[in-house]
């Protein structure tokens, strides 16, 4: 399946077996707790579905630390 | 997924209750999950003068906002911004303006101060000198943040703590073994001397993926950047390990916070020599010392 990844605001299309936004973020290495997702240009649960074609963005919670 | 409440579209699942929550609902349970904080400790009582510390980071933008919604309307209570300029060229300046943007948008008073104003110096000057950036800046920014507030007349001054924050400052005491810092921590604020102005944590109960959340489905414009400063420190380490036991045992957050609660009182009691309050013999403010940290630090630096 191929959706498109947005990172760090910058967007790439990528191949994932992943059926779930939390899978794609376990494929990548990120942490569900630190990061807050869009599909489509809305707030969804990590725990939605990802279908072909979706446009998914992850946004990294900066800490003030 | 569909909100548990009225079954629109959700915005996040939260995984330690089983509940999914649409953008409405959700901003809905944040804010009585802190009128509850607020309520349940006694943060906030009647004459109250609220001094927010604003950086225009998200989670102050957020205390901010709430504390205009939820006592703005007060005739009996205050409440007012207070941030510092540290003098961090492309980072603090930028983190001020979504400060000011935010108050003029609500009308709040900001009270702008800065390391240069206070001690001759900026940031940048400092890291220049002394590589350990963290440290001056941390003493520095809380030493001018209770003078101001408490030269404001502030009664509180509410800082943008989440859940996150605080419980990874206990899990840095016990790692330390700093008990001193340990027992400051906790729900209730502890009232010491006079010249401390008393400190709450309103955001105390809420995740910060939540805090963020919250501000961006609510339209509060705030600062996303880490300083250039930061320290890879050990509260970083601490966080990344917090949140991979939270994403593989949910509620370990709540859990650990709620147990350290529990046991607060206790250890309290037992230390409760420890820690006393005396005043700079330099310049007179509060310090558990004969000469306080900003005066020690200073005179590092003065050439």
């Amino acid at each position: 399946m191929q959706i498109t990844l947005k990172l760090d605001g910058k967007a790439k299309k990528i191949k994932s077996k992943a059926k779930t936004i939390e899978e794609l973020l376990k494929e990548r290495g990120v942490c569900t707790e630190s990061v807050l997702v869009r599909k489509n240009s809305k707030f969804v649960p990590a725990e939605d579905k990802i279908k072909e074609k979706d446009e998914i963005e992850i946004i990294k919670i900066t800490s003030s630390g | 997924m569909k909100c548990y409440s009225c079954g629109n579209s959700a915005v996040i699942y939260r995984k330690y209750e089983g509940r999914a929550w649409c953008k409405n609902h959700f901003s809905k349970q944040l804010e009585s999950k802190v009128k509850v904080t607020i309520r349940k400790n006694n943060l906030i009582e009647k004459g109250d003068k609220i001094c927010v510390a604003l950086s225009g980071g998200k989670d102050s933008c957020l205390v901010l906002y709430l504390m205009d919604k939820f006592f703005g309307k007060r005739p009996d209570i205050e409440v007012l911004a207070l941030s510092i300029d540290e003098g961090i060229k492309g980072y603090r300046d930028e983190s001020i303006k979504k400060a000011r943007e935010l108050c003029k948008k609500i009308g709040i008073p900001l009270h702008l101060h800065s390391f240069e104003g206070e001690f001759g110096k900026t940031m940048d000057n400092i890291v220049k000198k002394d590589a350990r950036a963290c440290t001056y800046c941390g003493v520095f920014r809380r030493f001018v943040i209770n003078k101001k507030a408490r030269e404001l007349g502030a009664t509180k001054l509410a800082t943008g703590h989440n859940l996150d924050d605080e419980i990874q400052s206990v899990f840095i005491n016990n790692l330390k073994g700093d008990i001193n810092r340990l027992m400051r921590l906790g729900p209730r604020p502890i009232v010491t001397k006079k010249k401390f102005v008393t400190r709450i944590k309103p955001l105390r109960d809420v995740p910060e993926r939540e805090t963020a959340l919250y501000d961006m489905i609510n339209g509060i414009d705030y600062h996303d950047s880490r300083c250039p400063n930061a320290e890879d420190s050990i509260r970083f380490d601490v966080r990344k390990f917090i949140n991979v036991m939270e994403e593989k045992y949910p509620g370990t957050k709540h859990i650990a916070i709620k147990h350290f609660d529990t046991i607060l009182p206790a250890l309290r009691k037992h230390f409760s020599d420890t820690g006393k309050v005396k005043e700079c013999s330099n310049c007179g403010e509060p310090t558990s010392r004969n000469l306080c940290k900003v005066c020690e630090l200073l005179d590092n630096i003065k050439y």
